[in-house]
C-alpha cells in the first residue's frame, strides 16, 4: 500500500518541488540582492561602526518597501499553495475519476487506504514544507540582519509554516471528501483556509496563552519599549484615574496635531498611554501555540474527511 | 448449493427516487449470472451495494454469508469491474499491474503477465493512451489475477467491438469454467450474454422483474399460437405479452403445468425472446423461485 500511496503522491510532490523551486529562485534572488545592496550603501555595516542608520535605513525601505510586502505574501502562501496541491486532489481527483470504485474494491478496507495515502501525503507534506519554511527563514533573516524588519522574529523557527501546511492540506482534504471535484475542492480549501487561519490567529491571540502584556507610559513620550519590535495589539489612553479614555475625549482634552503644548496638557492631565503588547521575545511561545491549534483543527478537518470517505454513499 | 451473493429486501434511495427496491436474490456458486434490464432498472446499483461503494437503504446484501466490504477477505474474494472501467491515467500498465500485486495478498502475477500477454497490452504504456478496449482488457486482467471467487462484471463489452467481445467472451468463460468461478454480468443487451450465462436476474424500473435458472425459465414459459382470441384465456397460465393479428393470437405463457387446449400451437421460447417481453412489460412480475417443482403453481404468480 506504501507504494501506491506514494506512486499516487508523485505528481503532487513534483509540482510542489517545482513551485518550492520557482518560489526559492525569487526568493534566493531577491535575498542576495538586498544583502548585495546593504553592503554597497553602507547600511550593512552601519550599527556595528556606531554611526547614525536613520537616514540610510528610510533610504533602503523607501525602495524595497514596495517589493518587499508582495514577496512576504508569496512566502506566507507558499505553506498554504503546498498543503492544497497535496490535500485538494487527494480525494476530489478519486471521486471525480471514479478511480475510487477500482481503489476501495481491492483486498484492502477503505479505512486502510486512506491511512496510508494520508500518511504518506501527509509526511511529504512535512518534508516539503519544512524546506520552505527555511527558505522563508533564510529570507527574513536578510532583512533582520539589517534590522529592517520585525517579521523574521514572528516568522522564526519552521514550526508555523510546517502547521500552516498541515491545516490547508487537511481542509482541502476534506473539501475534496465533500465536493467530489478537484476544482471546487481546491478554491472552497482556499478561501476555508484563509478564513480559518484568519479565526484562529485572532482566537489565539485573544484567548490563548502567552497572554499579552501591558504597559502604561505617560502619553505623549515614547513608549519604554520602543525599538524592540513588540507587537502592539491595542493602544488606548487612561486619565489619572485608571479610567479608560476615548480618543475623542482625549481630542477635547488637550486639542491640536501632536507637539510639545500637546504633550504637556496630556502630562498636566496625568493621561497616561496603555499599550497592550507582545514581546518579540516570545516568538517562539506564539509559533508553538499557534501551532499547535493549527495542528488541533487540522486533525478535526481530517476527522471530516475520515468519516465522509469511510462512509459508504 | 452454496450462496455466494443473496440480496435479501435489498433496497437504495437516492433522495425521494429508489434506484433499487425491495431486491431479493441469491446467486448459487459457480454459476454465469446475467444481470439484465433497460438502463436505469438498478443493475449498477446493486453491483455497488455488493461491493460495498454504496450502502443500502433498506435490507441488506451478504457476500459469502459477510455483508459487503465487511473486511479485507470479503473485499479480496470479489473481483469488481466497473463499467466506466476505472484505471490511473497517470499510471503505466506495468505501475497498474503492481498496483494490484501490492494491494491483493493472493495476487498472480502469472495470471496477469499471460492475461497481458494475451490481450498484446504493452507493459510500458501509459493507461491514458490506451484504447477504450485496452482499458477494458487491463482492468479485466487486474480483476481476475487478483483471484476472486465471485467475479462482478458491470456492463463488462460495452466498448469492444464485436470480435473482440467475442473473443474475450470465449476467453473468460474458459477461465470461469477452469476456476469455478461465480459471474455476474450486468448489459442491457442479452445477445453478449445469452450463449454464456445460465442464470437469469432481470430488473426492471428498481425491482427484480424475474429470476431463475435460464433452464428452468425457458421450461416454464412457452409460446402460444392459436386462432384470434381476444381477451385471450389460457387457464392457469399466465399471459405475459399477447400480440394479435385479425386471424392469430401469438402468447407468451408463463405455463402452470401442461398446455392442454388443442387449439394452441405450443412452441418452445429462446431467452432473448424470453427477456424482451417482460422487459416490454414492466408490471409482469415473476417472483424468485428455488425450484419450478417445489411450490404450487398457483402459488408463484405475482401481477404488479
Amino acid at each position: 500500500m506504501t507504494w501506491v500511496a506514494w506512486r499516487q503522491q508523485r505528481p503532487a510532490t513534483v509540482a510542489a518541488v517545482a513551485l518550492l523551486a520557482t518560489a526559492g529562485l525569487v526568493l534566493v534572488a531577491s535575498g542576495w540582492q538586498v544583502t548585495a545592496v546593504a553592503r554597497d550603501s553602507g547600511l550593512a555595516g552601519c550599527g556595528a561602526a556606531g554611526g547614525d542608520c536613520q537616514v540610510l535605513t528610510e533610504e533602503f525601505t523607501s525602495r524595497y518597501g514596495p517589493i518587499l510586502e508582495p514577496v512576504s505574501l508569496l512566502g506566507a502562501l507558499l505553506p498554504v499553495a503546498i498543503g492544497l496541491l497535496f490535500g485538494g486532489p487527494l480525494l476530489a481527483r478519486e471521486l471525480e475519476h471514479g478511480t475510487h470504485r477500482l481503489a476501495w474494491t481491492q483486498s484492502v478496507t477503505r479505512s486502510r487506504w486512506l491511512a496510508a495515502r494520508l500518511a504518506v501525503a501527509g509526511a511529504v507534506l512535512v518534508l516539503v514544507s519544512a524546506l520552505a519554511a527555511g527558505l522563508l527563514t533564510w529570507w527574513w533573516g536578510r532583512f533582520d540582519q539589517l534590522g529592517i524588519s520585525s517579521r523574521a522574529a514572528l516568522e522564526r523557527g519552521s514550526l508555523v509554516p510546517v502547521a500552516t501546511a498541515v491545516l490547508a492540506f487537511a481542509i482541502a482534504t476534506s473539501a475534496g471528501a465533500l465536493t467530489r471535484r478537484v476544482v471546487p475542492a481546491l478554491a472552497t480549501g482556499l478561501v476555508a483556509v484563509l478564513v480559518v487561519a484568519i479565526a484562529l490567529n485572532l482566537a489565539a491571540q485573544a484567548w490563548l496563552p502567552p497572554r499579552p502584556l501591558t504597559i502604561a507610559y505617560p502619553a505623549g513620550q515614547p513608549s519604554p519599549r520602543a525599538g524592540l519590535d513588540d507587537q502592539v495589539l491595542t493602544s488606548g489612553y487612561r486619565d489619572r484615574a485608571g479610567r479608560h479614555l476615548a480618543a475623542q475625549a482625549v481630542d477635547r482634552l488637550c486639542p491640536g496635531t501632536a507637539g510639545q503644548a500637546v504633550d504637556r496638557c496630556l502630562a498636566a492631565n496625568g493621561i497616561q498611554r496603555v499599550d497592550r503588547y507582545q514581546p518579540a521575545s516570545r516568538a517562539w511561545q506564539r509559533a508553538l501555540t499557534q501551532s499547535a491549534l493549527y495542528l488541533v483543527v487540522a486533525a478535526l478537518f481530517l476527522g471530516v474527511a475520515w468519516w465522509r470517505t469511510l462512509r459508504p454513499d | 448449493m452454496t450462496v455466494v451473493l443473496e440480496a435479501t429486501g435489498l433496497g437504495k434511495r437516492y433522495r425521494r427516487t429508489w434506484a433499487l427496491r425491495d431486491c431479493s436474490v441469491a446467486v448459487p456458486e459457480g454459476r454465469v449470472v446475467a444481470l439484465v434490464g433497460p438502463n436505469g432498472a438498478g443493475k449498477s446499483t446493486l453491483l455497488h451495494l455488493a461491493v460495498g461503494l454504496l450502502g443500502p437503504s433498506a435490507g441488506e446484501v451478504r457476500v459469502f454469508g459477510a455483508p459487503a466490504a465487511s473486511g479485507p477477505e470479503t473485499l479480496g474474494r470479489v473481483g469488481f469491474l466497473a463499467q466506466d472501467k476505472p484505471l490511473y491515467h497517470g499510471f503505466t500498465v506495468a505501475e497498474m499491474l503492481r498496483f494490484g500485486a501490492r494491494l491483493n495478498p493472493r495476487w498472480d502475477q502469472a495470471e496477469a503477465d499471460r492475461w497481458l500477454e494475451r490481450f498484446d497490452l504493452p507493459p510500458g504504456r501509459r493507461v491514458g493512451q490506451l484504447s477504450g478496449g485496452q482499458r477494458t482488457q487491463l482492468a479485466l486482467a487486474l480483476a481476475l489475477a487478483k483471484r476472486p471467487r465471485l467475479l462482478l462484471l458491470d456492463e463488462p463489452m460495452a466498448d469492444l467491438d464485436p470480435l473482440v467481445r467475442h473473443d474475450l467472451t470465449r476467453l473468460l468463460m474458459e477461465t470461469v469454467a477452469a476456476e469455478g468461478l461465480t459471474v455476474v454480468f450486468s448489459s442491457h443487451v442479452l445477445a453478449e450474454l445469452a450463449t454464456v450465462c445460465d442464470y437469469l436476474v432481470l430488473l426492471a424500473t428498481g425491482r427484480v422483474q424475474l429470476a431463475g435458472d435460464t433452464d428452468e425459465l425457458l421450461a416454464g414459459h412457452k409460446l402460444l399460437v392459436g386462432p384470434l382470441r381476444n381477451p385471450p384465456r389460457v387457464g392457469p397460465h399466465q399471459v405475459v405479452e399477447a400480440s394479435h393479428t385479425d386471424r392469430q393470437t401469438t402468447l407468451l405463457v408463463r405455463t402452470a403445468g401442461p398446455v392442454h387446449d388443442p387449439s394452441w400451437a405450443v412452441h418452445d421460447v429462446g431467452l432473448e425472446q424470453l427477456v424482451l417481453a417482460y422487459m416490454r412489460h414492466p408490471e409482469t412480475t415473476t417472483l424468485p423461485r428455488p425450484s419450478l417443482a417445489a411450490v404450487p403453481s398457483d402459488a408463484k404468480e405475482v401481477s404488479a
